[in-house]
């Protein structure tokens, strides 16, 4: 009976070249444009090496210290980093990085060249602890992370990206353990990864090295500034374990880091987040998450709509044509249920050539309007454009594909249901007269 | 004619449901979207007052304290400024270059800046502060209000010695005096007892392309032994050293290439340029990368997409109603119809379908205005603005609904009477 429908639908697709094509296009089109969204969901949301455990990490961005009237809000500090993250039991790692962006705005550009070299390149740096490698999980062309041991001393280890050290050495490999110069201060390469797209910007950057050997991190020792400051942290909470666990202990170990301090007042300033809280607010700047949700809800709901007013329009007026032929249909007992399906499962079949044709049209849009899609907003307004690899393993996954068969799906039933059941509502004798 | 194809579109107006009710969504939501690009367009073309013409940054790096290569000076030597100094000093003496300016957190295209506050009697403002040097209002072609050029600008500036000397942004004139020619006026600071004096009345300034219709600009004369004195020596790599080369000295790579042939002397104490930048790139990156050309993007994107939708539901729907109405289009044409007016028949329908739609949509957009929806920072919501904006919006949808049509209608037109009458 199905393989009846595929073939019918096919003949219709065949015998009015016009309508398919521009009902395909319609179709196309409306799917890109809520794929485009669904793709950048996947980008930013899905495990991407080496983010890999998006679906767990938890956030904790921004840190008040309010000491009198004068209040600082900024990053984890040096010590209440230690203090209060490390040791928390619900988690089973804490990494800690520098903020690139920021680091850079404050205090300048970083400057990597080898010894003795006379060109200077400008670099992004971050500072991590040990955890950072365990927590992501990049891939080594050769080399090791920094140790332990190394972190603790504040050891000058770095960890280079593949295109740096092509930039620096002209070559990727056979360059641990060589020397250099970070800001005149000398480094020695502990490693060497693949690069790292932007698309991660919790970990992006083009060198890797212990925070501990970052004078300007470390150089702070009153309150204020070892209270807040550059760090901050992504947590994977130990299994069974989430938000409420572990935003619970952390406020515990706030609230015991303030009874050390002399005056001042540590606190959070937008409590623990996941990974999606995380990323809306990024792009945000300090709006609402609620009224993002809401905006896109709302562009999700637009983009669906006018196509599918559109394609009801087309349905509408196909439906008109084959009304003598429902007529007869019914004329020799076919139910009204029956005929429905029919139609719907016809729409769909034809909607899936357009299904695919959005897919590719809004990969090709992801594509083109990448920076403005992908970037964190902040992020583009420090440092302009920033390298943002897109590899076929974010594009072409099942989930995506699975978004787009669901949104072809709601749009089938939105477009289908009102014309065809109004085609199939008309009386027999009076359809069978139709034309 | 017009009640002719009303009749025509009331016949019809089951298969017309569909595409009335598209049209009217989209109708409302690019008004909208016209209303925002209309007030971009003139915000945007609307006089920035800083000239970038041959304007160049030099980005001036400072050795880390770690560095081996790193120089220590004695607390209070004098000797950074002097390195500082001697940079600039440099670069003052390339052939090429006009003039030199310095400035303090106070250059266009940037995000970062100093707020202050003046007021006269008991008006207060918010206002922009600048601490330049003389030059910088040359580098820049900074023009007075009355139109006096930036050399006799930047002539007041040297009287601005003591902090209580300022020239001010013509805006601020405007607001607090009601006029501009406010030369030796007092006005004063925040928490101020002591007057300051304007000395110079400057044009209208923005920071960039997005900003208001004016930035009220407070400017200050950077004095960099005064600076000395009350920072350290990292703080001067704040201090922003700006150059205009002389007329007719431009290339894509200028910058590189003074980098390039100037690296050796523009390195002092700890002090070194670390790039030289064309102002048009910092300019054409802050707006790349601004929130609000990542907006246009977006509306642009969207709005192709609204009316691509309706080209096809309208493209869609009149196909199927010329197939439909061959009989009475043979008709026409037997009783005396000429192709041409077959065509603008059916172009005429869908004109007159937008403009049903557009009745009930201007309605809603009339309210929504009304609920003060409408950003009002570039002009206030009136009339005409409402006016243009319906104007403009019915004018795309128009464009998009004839070319939809005339395909469908040039094959109605074309169809051979007899064959046409045939299906009656």
């Amino acid at each position: 009976m199905y393989k009846q429908y595929f073939k019918q639908a096919w003949n219709l697709m065949k015998q009015n070249r016009f309508y398919s094509a521009v009902y395909i296009i319609g179709t196309g089109l409306a799917i890109s444009m809520v794929m485009v969204m669904a793709i950048v969901y996947h980008i930013r949301t899905a495990d991407i090496a080496p983010e890999v455990h998006r679906g767990k990490y938890l956030y904790v961005d921004q840190m008040k210290y309010e000491r009198g009237k004068s209040s600082s809000t900024f990053f984890w500090g040096i010590r209440s980093a230690k203090e209060c993250l490390m040791p928390l039991k619900s988690a089973k790692e804490v990494a800690l990085m520098t903020n690139t962006a920021i680091t850079s705005m404050l205090h300048g550009d970083t400057y990597v060249q080898i010894p003795g070299g006379d060109d200077p390149q400008k670099v992004q740096v971050m500072g991590t602890n040990n955890s950072f490698w365990r927590l992501f999980s990049f891939s080594f062309i050769e080399g090791k992370p920094f140790s332990e041991e190394e972190f603790q001393s504040g050891f000058p280890r770095v960890v280079v990206s593949e295109s740096l050290a092509r930039r620096i050495f002209s070559m990727a490999t056979g360059v641990t353990g060589k020397s250099i110069l970070l800001d005149d201060t000398e480094y020695s390469v502990s490693g060497v990864v693949k690069d790292i797209s932007a698309v991660t910007p919790s970990v992006y950057a083009d060198m890797w090295m212990p925070y501990t050997s970052i004078p300007l991190v470390m150089a702070a020792s009153n309150e204020r500034d070892v209270s807040v400051g550059l760090l901050t942290v992504c947590i994977l909470p130990v299994d069974g374990m989430g938000a409420d666990e572990v935003s619970l202990e952390l406020e515990e170990m706030i609230d015991r880091y303030n009874t050390t301090l002399a005056d001042g007042k540590l606190s959070m300033m937008n409590g623990v987040e996941t990974h999606l809280t995380h990323v809306v607010r990024q792009f945000v700047m300090g709006g609402s998450v609620t009224a993002v949700y809401l905006i896109l809800l709302f562009l999700i709901l637009l983009f669906m709509l006018i196509p599918a007013l559109n394609l009801s329009g087309l349905n509408a007026s196909r439906m008109q044509d084959r009304i003598s032929e429902l007529g007869v249909r019914k004329a020799f007992g076919a139910r009204k249920n029956r005929l429905l399906t029919q139609v719907l499962i016809e729409n769909l079949l034809l909607m899936l050539p357009g299904g695919l044709v959005g897919l590719l049209v809004s990969y090709g849009m992801v594509a083109l309007f990448q920076q403005l899609l992908l970037t964190p907003g902040i992020i583009a307004m420090i440092q302009g454009s920033v390298q943002m690899e897109l590899t076929f393993g974010m594009l072409l996954s099942p989930a995506v594909f699975g978004y787009a068969f669901l949104v072809c799906f709601v749009l089938n039933l939105m477009s289908s249901m009102i014309p065809a059941w109004r085609a199939i509502r008309v009386n027999i004798t009076e359809s069978l007269n139709h034309n | 004619m017009v009640t002719h194809i009303l009749k025509l579109i009331k016949a019809q107006f089951r298969s017309n449901s569909w595409v009335l009710a598209e049209l009217l969504v989209v109708f409302v939501v690019l008004w909208f979207m016209a209303d925002y690009f209309l007030m971009q367009g003139i915000q945007m073309n609307r006089p920035i007052g800083f000239k970038l013409d041959n304007v160049y940054q030099a980005v001036v790096s400072i050795r880390p304290a770690e560095s081996p290569s790193f120089i220590r000076y004695e607390e209070g030597s004098e000797e950074p400024l002097h390195n500082f100094e001697r940079i600039i000093e440099r670069i003052e003496r390339h052939p090429d270059v006009e003039v030199v300016g310095v400035s303090y957190y106070s250059l266009p295209y940037t995000h970062s800046n100093m707020g202050d506050g003046i007021r006269r009697d008991s008006t207060h403002l918010d206002v922009r502060s600048m601490l330049v040097s003389p030059g910088y209002l040359q580098v820049f072609g900074i023009r007075s209000a009355t139109g006096e050029s930036s050399e006799e600008l930047g002539k007041k500036l040297p009287d601005m010695l003591n902090m209580t000397d300022m020239a001010i942004s013509a805006g601020i004139a405007e607001e607090l005096f009601g006029r501009t020619d406010v030369i030796g006026a007092e006005l004063y600071g925040y928490g101020d007892s002591i007057p300051r004096h304007v000395v110079a009345v400057t044009e209208q300034l923005r920071n960039d392309e997005y900003d208001l219709i004016h930035q009220n600009t407070l400017f200050t004369r950077l004095d960099l032994p005064l600076f000395q004195r009350k920072m350290g020596e990292s703080d001067f790599t704040r201090i922003q050293v700006t150059f205009r080369t002389r007329p007719g000295i431009s290339s894509p790579d200028y910058g590189q290439q003074f980098l390039k042939e100037m690296k050796r002397q523009l390195t002092a104490g700890n002090y070194w340029v670390s790039d030289v930048v064309s102002y048009r790139d910092i300019r054409a990156d802050f707006l790349a990368n601004s929130k609000e050309t990542n907006n246009r993007k977006l509306f642009s994107a969207l709005g192709v997409f609204f009316l691509v939708n309706v080209f096809l539901a309208v493209i869609g729907t009149f196909w199927f109603r010329v197939n439909r109405r061959r009989s009475e289009l043979g008709l026409r044409m037997a009783v005396g119809s000429t192709r041409s007016g077959i065509q603008t028949l059916m172009i005429g329908e869908g004109v007159v379908l937008l403009t049903l739609a557009a009745l009930p949509a201007l309605l809603v957009c009339a309210n929504l205005v009304w609920m003060d929806l409408l950003s009002a920072t570039v002009m206030p919501a009136g009339t005409l603005r409402f006016f243009v904006v319906s104007l403009i919006t019915w004018a795309t949808l128009a464009l998009t609904i004839i070319l939809a049509t005339w395909y469908p209608s040039r094959k109605a037109s074309h169809l051979e009477p007899a064959e046409a009458l045939h299906y009656e």
